[in-house]
């Protein structure tokens, strides 16, 4: 038995005009984890090679205590894999699917099917291709929690959902969590989604990892400050800040270490703080992605 | 535990394959008896020639939709997160593709030259049926393992077609063998040398291509 439900150490995969490089990460049981990234970010690729559907050129896996790939089908066995471009068999009905589900899992749990049914307003004689997008994502994300895994791996699963459809999906996820050993990793670019359910956010950026932490770290510790630069104040260089746009004499700081002694330092060199602003989980993810990209090019 | 799932996807794919092969038998056998007793010419050269159509419609429908379908649809997708590793999934689709070809295959092929054997037909037309036959097993083993070792469209239609044109080679090439064109036309089934040869170039072709179809799916690394 191990605390963690993924560990991620040095991995890396190469393709032609990607690469994921030296990514290395941990996910501690019954926590959800969101995995932000812009489209092509490598947030897929990432969530292929921790169920082993790609293998990772170099580096170390492993899940639920499994080395992968070696040892991926004892790790099935407990792991959820739902992707926003998964899709069922269209001729086979939702009933079929959950019969075909649950003669394979011996931990299905078919009362739970029963409430998920009626939650996600579902119909088992229903063939799948009639269904629409939501219902479909709703059908897969049934067939996957009825299974009880312990670890759930969601590659974009609110992609093209209805807000209503989402909201469905993320409470679920939630509830999901009252079992304290379990664990989500929730792939998305929809800040709004992971803001709303993660305790850990990992932000990823052309097949790096930029930064990870908690919600409330990053929520703590960022900020965007309004200043103002009377002519011939020189501001400061200093630890933390990630972005500096001076336009005129108005200075806009963002930083990612805000603290009282960062504000002083800059009213020390000449500036006036006009604001210091609480940044959203978007604004972070943005602005951390353009610091990175800066850092990478310069 | 695992290979009870394996056992599982492969009937999980006989479930949803049972119209395309239900089909095949009965129009393969409707054809064949048009073929064999619809008492002229014209209506044996339509059935044989739809007979074989139906063959090879069989062979495409299958491999087309056990496995690039199930990998264009991404319902790949759905099947790898079930406990089964990525060379298990790729063998479940060997064995059920294969399963799903060679059962109507080996039933129709039967009925055929059970049929002739039975019937006034000409039996040296049997060492030819045979081999045209085969001929469709080896496209069968060649797009097969082609659609396994490669994500491509482009690939499985090239195939397609070498496969559809290549057999009106085959069957011009032993028609112009004089000794294949009048034993076909005699009481007896004489198995010439270019009958044998071309039965054991498909023969052989057809296991180099299912052997060459398993080291790629065991060697292969990434599914998707």
């Amino acid at each position: 038995m191990t605390d963690l439900a993924i560990e991620l150490e040095g991995v890396a995969k190469a393709y032609r005009f990607f690469a994921l490089k030296d990514v290395s990460l941990t996910l501690p049981c019954g926590q959800i984890m969101g995995l932000v990234g812009p489209n092509g970010a490598g947030k897929s690729t990432l969530i292929r090679i921790l169920m082993s559907l790609i293998q990772q050129d170099h580096g170390k896996v492993r899940v639920l205590g499994h080395s992968m790939p070696e040892e991926q089908v004892a790790a099935k066995w407990q792991v959820g894999y739902v992707s926003e471009d998964m899709r069922l068999y269209g001729y086979g009905t939702l009933g079929w699917h959950m019969r075909f589900v649950a003669s394979i899992y011996p931990s299905w749990d078919a009362p739970y099917a029963q409430t998920l049914l009626k939650r996600f307003n579902l119909r088992t004689d229903q063939q799948i291709r009639s269904l629409s997008h939501g219902e479909r994502a709703k059908a897969t994300l049934l067939l996957m929690l009825a299974r009880r895994p312990r670890l759930l791996l969601l590659d974009e699963p609110t992609t093209g959902l209805d807000p209503v459809a989402r909201h469905e999906m993320l409470i679920e996820l939630m509830d999901v969590l009252r079992d304290e050993r379990r664990a989500i990793l929730f792939s998305s670019h929809n800040t709004q989604d992971v803001e709303q359910i993660s305790d850990q956010i990992t932000f990823i950026d052309r097949g790096r990892i930029i930064d990870s932490s908690d919600k409330e770290t990053f929520i703590e510790h960022w900020r965007r400050l309004k200043l103002e630069v009377p002519g011939g104040v020189t501001l400061p260089t200093l630890a933390g800040v990630v972005d500096l746009d001076l336009s005129g004499h108005i200075a806009t700081v963002t930083t990612n270490a805000h603290s009282d002694e960062l504000v002083r330092a800059y009213v020390n060199a000449g500036a006036t703080v006009h604001e210091v602003q609480r940044m959203t989980l978007e604004e972070i993810f943005v602005a951390n992605v353009m610091a990175s990209r800066k850092e990478r090019a310069s | 535990m695992s290979r009870s799932i394996v056992m599982r996807l492969v009937l999980k794919d006989f479930y949803l394959q049972w119209p395309v092969l239900a089909g095949a038998l009965l129009l393969g056998f409707a054809m064949l008896a048009l073929a064999l007793f619809g008492g002229g010419p014209i209506t044996f050269y339509v059935g044989s020639v739809s007979f074989l159509c139906v063959l090879i419609l069989l062979n495409v429908l299958l491999v087309g939709s056990i496995v690039a379908q199930e990998k264009k649809d991404r319902v790949i997708l759905f099947v790898l997160s079930l406990p089964v590793s990525t060379t298990q999934y790729a063998l479940t689709k060997l064995v059920s593709s294969l399963l799903a070809f060679l059962i109507p295959f080996c039933l129709l092929g039967a009925a055929a030259v059970l049929a002739i054997a039975l019937t006034p037909i000409p039996h040296g037309l049997i060492p030819l049926t045979m081999a045209v036959m085969m001929y469709v097993c080896l496209y069968f083993c060649i797009f097969l393992a082609v659609a396994l070792a490669a994500d491509s469209a482009l690939l499985n239609t090239i195939v397609i077609i070498l496969g559809n044109v290549l057999i009106n080679f085959l069957i011009a090439w032993l028609l112009n063998r004089a000794s294949v064109a009048l034993a076909a036309k005699g009481p007896v089934a004489i198995w010439s040398p270019e009958i044998l040869t071309s039965l054991t170039v498909e023969i052989l072709g057809s296991l180099v291509a299912l052997a060459a179809a398993l080291l790629i799916i065991l060697r292969k690394k990434d599914f998707l």
